[in-house]
């Protein structure tokens, strides 16, 4: 059940970005004056998607993956030099005309329980969608296609009639997945699915997805910060820190010889489950606090907590390398050439 | 506000003296408007000084509530039967005055929202001052002096700039690193964590968990550290319990509970856990889901998701020992022999 | 694929929950059996009785309730019945109450959830407008409007809505505000929902457990208002009557006559009583916090 080998990128990217960037006005004052600051969540990432892949998207609290994803399915506003939807141009487009690419990119959320509305029942809430963008069906045909929908997400037909707040978290999120692939699109959006699942769930969900991406030929971008779930998903994988890009590469690579010293960071953080490895480990941890996105450190955004840093990180903005191996932004990537 | 700490390996003395705390049979059931609940059953273990006990489970497993009846925190509903012995003291349902002599000042615990735990309306040093005065009957100036070294010695720069601040000017971080502190401050025997860094991102946590090893070293600390994180556990503890709906399913040195896995639900979490050590294809998913309070199966509670389930499985399975083991390795299950 | 459901029970929507916690509080069931008897009364009550609200009795002016002669609440100066009249009133006080309650919370909830979903400036001058209407003093203009236009039912009514939907407006708009941000309504957002099917499928339904211990609460405040109006002589015309104008007569002749003053506020305190306790009983069956 290995994910099967990504396709070669020479083939036309489902989607394409350049340089885009989300800003949110964030209310900064301290007394009367009221003083609104720019919070720029993004700033600049440039990636190209491509089908039948799973691109995993890893970082800690704000790197900006959630509005990433959000800006990519036109939830929010951003600005940038190309995004383009199955060679649609929908750079800086207003978000009311984004309409035909509703239907191809779905969203799956993190929370099971809230992301579903506790006054509608199951058949409700999965039928949304074809109420919605296929008008024309008749109330017979829905159920129809929500309880073929229900067993391709392992529920069983009963769970028709019942409300969220009846199922479990692993239910509800089987749910939120059928809602997902019940207008059959090319591209899913999974923002943190199975972080607020219980540890035993969590595998029968990714179980699922995967199962889903190979049946469907599902293109699936995977948004978490749990490393171990994110290397189990994906093929490629991005790793953001500040709202920026540091790393992006093929999973195997990444893991085994990350090029960017922040990935090697988050890589030697996670603890294993080997109590004599870990009791033998040795390594420097990282210093200090993720720094606020309201105010990211000048230059590379990375270096105020970076053994590698010198003075040209604090000056200057790395730009991304991108190579057949290996991408990243770093003035001293850890590669061994 | 940099915490630069150089990974510290684990040479901790674990003394060899009697336990420093000993929980006995402890049980505890909830009134609910559908009838009793049964959350803790017939939980036993023993902890030293200077040792760390990991407490591994998923929700509805009892481990929180388990926590919460030793330190006397239980919701009014609820009730605890059994024994904690705490230097050979029951505390367990202690009036509150006499509980507030031991927890706080010999028994601290720290919470898993550092946000809620602190008072956003009071100055950092107003929190942590008011720990000693109340407890150590210490004046202000001194009360002072000891929170100051504490934060130095959790190496939080500028300590008196924090000491100005309110919990909303920090990180999140931060504040369990000021949460640690101040449930440091009386230098407690024991400290209980309860899923101290589940909200905190992974960079930070190894800083927080590196932090706990240097000050077990340092003072000789216990630990109680409930997660739901293996890799949390293997690198902290000395002792492991794994608990599920209620019970403890297997309890052993960590090394045993890893290598020496017996217990079913043990090792169908180590297989189904995503870990950065697994190849891809080793993910098992275990089917089912935990149960909940209202619907605990008869018998063995994870019977119904279990490979190995029998007839016999209708019965809960007392705890065993291990015979080949070197250390006390127990566990509850009828099949004896080790899981393939 | 595994995956356990959970065994057979019959259908648990969030109301059938309500309901079933309703049912256990006691003073909200009692209070909205009372309201019932009491609305039944009104409405069928005049029927069978045997006087008319509006016929006068010469043989019984200013008669003392007993129960030994017909009119057991006994009569005012002009030799009406009093329980007929109560009942009478009844009929119009509650009508004027539900229908201005209706009405002032369709209005409010239309005007709070439009303000709250769109937000920014379409909201700012929503809410403007709503601040400006609470600085006119109601009293004062409805007198206005009756003095001017007469003293109909349903100018009474119109009168009283137009000063009592704001605070619904608001409700819904804070409440419209908050929902907005959850992740169900922003998943439907995702998946291409228009706005105002957001609004009226996803926004609207949570709201009307708000809104229905709401309206419960407005009601007996319509009523209060109507009986202010009754009071300065400015409510429903005579011979119809409605507990205020029966609370107007009775004042003036409180010293000869106390029944006639005390008996149509004890049923109007007791109904404003109930309605109360039965908000508060939908309020904490609907809690979420429950679940």
């Amino acid at each position: 059940m290995t994910p099967t080998a990504p396709t070669t990128p020479r083939q036309q990217p489902l989607l394409q970005v350049l340089d885009l960037r989300v800003r949110y006005p964030v209310n900064d004052s301290l007394g009367f004056w009221p003083k609104t600051r720019q919070l720029e969540a993004v700033k600049g990432i440039g990636f190209n998607l491509y089908a039948g892949e799973t691109l995993g998207v890893v970082g800690e609290s704000g790197c900006g993956k959630s509005s990433l994803a959000k800006a990519l399915m036109g939830l929010i506003p951003s600005q940038s030099s190309l995004l383009k939807w199955f060679d649609q141009d929908l750079t800086n487009i207003p978000l009311q005309r984004w309409g035909a690419v509703r239907r191809d990119v779905q969203m799956v959320f993190q929370d099971p329980l809230s992301s579903l509305d506790p006054r509608l029942n199951v058949l409700k809430i999965i039928s949304e969608p074809l109420r919605t963008h296929e008008p024309g069906l008749s109330a017979e045909q829905r159920k129809a296609a929500v309880i073929e929908t229900l067993i391709k997400v392992g529920l069983e037909e009963s769970v028709l009639y019942r409300y969220p707040h009846e199922l479990s978290g692993g239910q509800c999120q089987r749910i939120g997945i059928a809602r997902a692939i019940i207008l059959r699109p090319k591209v899913i959006l999974c923002d943190e699915p199975v972080s607020a699942l219980d540890v035993s769930i969590q595998a029968q969900i990714i179980q699922l997805l995967r199962q889903l991406q190979r049946e469907m030929n599902l293109t699936l971008v995977f948004i978490s910060h749990d490393l171990a779930v994110v290397k189990h998903i994906s093929h490629r994988v991005m790793v953001m820190y500040l709202g920026t890009m540091m790393e992006l590469g093929h999973k195997d690579r990444l893991f085994k010889e990350p090029a960017h010293p922040y990935t090697q960071a988050l890589l030697d953080a996670v603890p294993k489950a080997d109590p004599r490895k870990e009791r033998h480990k040795s390594y420097s941890l990282l210093s200090g606090d993720i720094p606020s996105p309201l105010d990211p450190p000048a230059g590379c955004v990375f270096h105020t907590r970076c053994n590698r840093a010198d003075a040209q990180c604090a000056l200057q903005e790395p730009s991304f390398k991108a190579s057949e191996s290996s991408s990243y932004a770093c003035w001293h990537p850890l590669l061994s050439t | 506000m940099a915490c630069a700490t150089r990974w510290t390996r684990r040479t901790a003395e674990v003394s060899t003296h009697s336990s420093l705390l000993e929980v006995k049979n402890l049980n505890v059931h909830f009134q609910t408007p559908e009838g009793e609940l049964q959350a803790v059953r017939d939980l036993s273990f023993s902890l030293r000084q200077g040792e760390t006990l990991g407490v591994v489970g998923e929700s509805g497993s009892g481990k929180s509530q388990t926590m919460l009846a030793m330190m006397g925190l239980l919701a009014n509903n609820a009730r605890a039967e059994g024994q904690v012995l705490f230097k050979g003291d029951n505390i367990l349902n202690l009036p509150t005055a006499q509980l507030n002599r031991v927890r706080g000042p010999r028994l601290a615990m720290v919470f898993q929202d550092p946000m809620t735990s602190l008072n956003p309306f009071l100055k950092i040093e107003r929190q942590m001052t008011e720990v000693l005065q109340t407890h150590q009957n210490a004046s202000r100036g001194q009360a002072r002096a000891a929170a100051l070294q504490m934060l130095e010695k959790l190496r939080i720069a500028d300590p008196l700039r924090c000491f100005n601040s309110y919990p909303h000017q920090f990180s999140g971080g931060m504040r369990q690193r000021i949460m640690i502190a101040m449930a440091l401050l009386s230098q407690p025997d024991v400290l209980i964590a309860d899923e101290p860094t589940t909200a905190l991102d992974v960079t930070v946590q190894a800083q927080i968990v590196a932090l706990l090893r240097q000050l077990q070293q340092e003072h000789g600390t216990s630990i109680i550290m409930v997660t739901h994180d293996l890799g949390l556990v293997a690198s902290l503890s000395d002792q492991v319990m794994v608990m599920y709906g209620g019970r403890v399913m297997e309890h052993a040195q960590a090394d045993d509970i890893f290598y020496n896995t017996r217990h079913p639900y043990t090792r169908a979490l180590l297989e189904s856990v995503p870990r950065l050590e697994h190849a891809d294809d080793a993910l098992l998913a275990i089917p089912g889901m935990p149960p909940s309070l209202r619907n605990m199966p008869p018998g063995c509670p994870f019977a119904p998701r279990c490979a190995r389930a029998d007839n016999d499985c209708q019965h809960p399975a007392p705890l065993r020992l291990v015979t080949d083991g070197a250390a006390d390795h127990w566990f509850a299950c009828h099949h004896t022999d080790a899981p393939a | 694929m595994p995956s356990s459901t959970p065994a057979a029970e019959p259908e648990r929507s969030p109301w059938r929950d309500a309901l079933l916690r309703f049912r256990r509080n006691k003073a909200a069931v009692t209070s909205l059996v009372f309201l019932v008897c009491v609305t039944a009364l009104c409405v069928i009550g005049p029927w069978l009785l045997p006087h008319a609200y509006d016929s006068t009795d010469w043989d019984a002016l200013k008669l003392a309730p007993s129960l030994n002669h017909s009119h057991w609440w006994g009569t005012d100066e002009s030799g009406r019945d009093l329980l007929v009249r109560c009942l009478v009133g009844g009929r119009i006080s509650l009508m004027v109450g539900i229908l201005t309650t209706l009405t002032s919370i369709a209005l409010g909830v239309v005007w709070g959830a439009t303000a709250g979903y769109l937000g920014g400036v379409v909201d700012q001058l929503m809410m403007r407008i709503v601040d400006i209407m609470y600085a006119v003093p109601y009293l004062l203009i409805a007198i206005l409007l009756v003095t001017v236009l007469g003293r109909d039912f349903y100018l009474v009514v119109l009168a009283i809505t137009a000063f009592s939907w704001m605070d619904t407006a608001r409700l819904v708009r804070g409440q419209t505000m908050s929902l907005r941000k959850m992740e169900f309504v922003e998943a439907a957002r995702a998946m291409g929902v228009t706005t105002p099917r957001i609004v009226f499928e996803h926004i609207v339904p949570n709201l009307m457990g708000l809104v229905l211990v709401y309206a419960t609460v407005t009601v007996p405040s319509v009523i209060l208002t109507e009986s202010v109006l009754s009071f300065l002589g400015l409510g429903i015309q005579e011979p119809m009557t409605s507990w205020g104008v029966l609370i107007h007569d009775g004042a003036q002749m409180l010293d000869s006559a106390a029944w006639l003053l005390i008996l149509p506020a004890l049923m109007l305190s007791l109904t404003l009583y109930s309605f109360n306790y039965l908000g508060d009983g939908l309020r904490d069956a609907l809690d979420p916090k429950d679940r």
